[in-house]
């Protein structure tokens, strides 16, 4: 039984070096040659299954489940447990909502709005863009809040970094920045399962904006689709092809889909010139930032690329077939 | 550990980036770990998907005693999985093929397995043939790769008991992929 505990020992250990040290068996087999002949089959084993266990989960189901706990996370307000706490904290989140609406149209409005991270009516303006997204519903709208916010956090990572050594408030903003980024991603993510919904596929490859707007036409990227509509005055028809009668069809069902699909287009379109526009700011501050904060601003650029590739390609496949 | 104890903290006030932190870091391995259990895509899907909306809820419950904030998601994560299995216990069993197959090495072999042969769904079919209790920490270890110590802690085991059935375990599959390659050659 002694042995067998030893040997569980010794065992652990070389897995301890193999699995999170990338030692190699034949390492591990060096360091206890008296055990060698023992431990070698166990160790192999031991490799092939953690190969085995390399299972990783799909982009999409990632996207989706990120979508699904920001909702939760969004819907679960946590009940604070000390009175003085609570009052403290809603205190603070009324006076500033009362400063927000008392300061609209003034010029103190206009102080929050353009408000940097550590002076005084920051925090006024970050619950002025709770208040925002929360009164946004989910979509196309909250994706552009959130875009218009990342843009917002890059703004303010270029102020910090070319003021004095703030590493810890870039790092705080970087934070926010990943998840206004990462909630465009989910929400693409979510217009993609909205997509797939039947009489609603409408690869966002052919697009004829300019038809749905007029709503004289049924776009390329929309024909097929079952549903048409409201039916005009002139009786039912078909999706109108070239050579169909040109009836009237009002901003429902598969022109509101076109429609939809539009916004996401442009909002794609906007979202990468702002990447561009962003990370070419954020490197340009490299040669000239302080060494101390050097770190910090690397992590913001990293995260700012990382974060705005991710929310493109989610836009890309959000309206694919 | 000290700043997973700061965004725990943080979350705890319902502050969301650093909860979004903390599922960030944790996300793929809670799947992994689901996924090699009850060998089913979907299903491991479903599973962490709801491991995380539990964490949400009930985040304000988790107490730092030392134990690390991963120890309890993989708890709930752990529960989740035994409900699952204990609901599906007389159903018949799922293709194990729904999973990826083995990644491929730079060579462009596949990696090799014992004796080079079986492949992963046999190494996958032979984790299943092991106790509850092996194949929770074969699982915890491999595929969440967790520590001795940490699959201790959420196993409600010592360390000497979990390293025991490590041993027990990777013996067991050893003999049982042998014997499945005997059984092929004859």
């Amino acid at each position: 039984m002694r042995k067998d505990s030893e040997f569980s020992n010794v065992l652990e250990e070389c897995l301890e070096r193999l699995l999170r040290n990338g030692e190699t068996v034949e390492q591990c087999l060096e360091r206890h040659p008296e055990q060698s002949t023992e431990l070698e089959p166990l160790l192999r084993t031991a490799l092939d299954v953690r190969k085995a266990s390399a299972i990783e989960p799909s982009a999409e189901f990632k996207a989706r489940a990120r979508y699904q706990f920001h909702l939760a996370m969004t819907e679960s307000k946590p009940a604070r447990r000390l009175w003085g706490w609570v009052f403290r904290q809603r205190w603070q989140k009324a006076a500033a909502i009362i400063l927000v609406v008392l300061l609209a149209g003034s010029g103190m409005a206009v102080a929050t709005y353009h408000s940097m991270p550590g002076e005084l009516l920051h925090p006024v303006r970050l619950t002025a863009e709770e208040m925002w997204l929360a009164q946004t519903s989910p979509g196309i709208a909250r994706a552009e809040i959130h875009r218009e916010l990342a843009a917002r956090r890059v703004e303010e990572i270029v102020y910090l970094a070319e003021r004095e050594d703030r590493s810890a408030k870039i790092e705080r903003v970087t934070q926010r920045l990943y998840y206004h980024l990462a909630t465009i991603e989910s929400l693409a993510a979510a217009e993609r399962v909205l997509a797939m919904t039947p009489g609603e596929v409408t690869p966002l490859s052919t697009p004829d904006t300019a038809a749905v707007e007029k709503h004289d036409a049924v776009p390329q990227a929309v024909a097929g689709v079952e549903d048409i509509g409201e039916i005009g005055p002139e009786g039912p028809q078909g999706p109108a092809g070239p050579a169909g009668p040109p009836g009237r069809i009002t901003l429902t069902g598969l022109t509101r889909a076109g429609a939809r699909d539009a916004r996401w287009i442009q909002f794609r379109a906007t979202l990468k010139q702002q990447e561009a526009a962003h990370l070419a700011d954020l490197r340009n501050l490299l040669p000239v930032v302080p060494e101390s904060a050097r770190a910090a601003l690397l992590t913001a650029i990293a995260v700012a690329e990382a974060g705005y590739e991710r929310a493109i390609e989610a836009l890309e496949q959000a309206r694919e077939p | 550990m000290q700043d997973e104890q700061n965004l725990v903290h943080r979350a705890q006030q319902g502050d969301q980036e650093a909860f979004a932190e903390l599922y960030e870091s944790h996300f793929d391995r809670i799947f992994r770990y689901v996924a090699l259990r009850v060998g089913n895509r979907m299903e491991a899907e479903d599973i962490t998907q709801e491991v995380f909306l539990k964490a949400v809820r009930s985040i304000r419950s988790f107490k730092w005693k030392g134990i690390p904030f991963s120890a309890w998601l993989f708890r709930i994560a752990r529960n989740e999985v035994i409900d699952s299995l204990r609901k599906k216990s007389r159903q018949p069993t799922v293709p194990l093929s729904e999973l990826p197959p083995i990644p491929v090495s730079s060579s462009g072999n596949p990696h090799p397995l014992v004796k080079h042969e079986v492949d992963v769904d046999q190494l996958r079919a032979a984790i299943r043939q092991l106790t509850e209790a092996q194949q929770e920490v074969i699982s915890l270890r491999f595929s969440a790769e967790l520590s001795i110590a940490e699959v201790a802690s959420i196993m409600g085991k010592s360390e000497g008991a979990v390293k025991s059935l490590q041993h027990g375990g990777i013996i067991a599959l050893r003999r049982i992929l042998s014997k499945g390659g005997d059984n092929e050659k004859g």
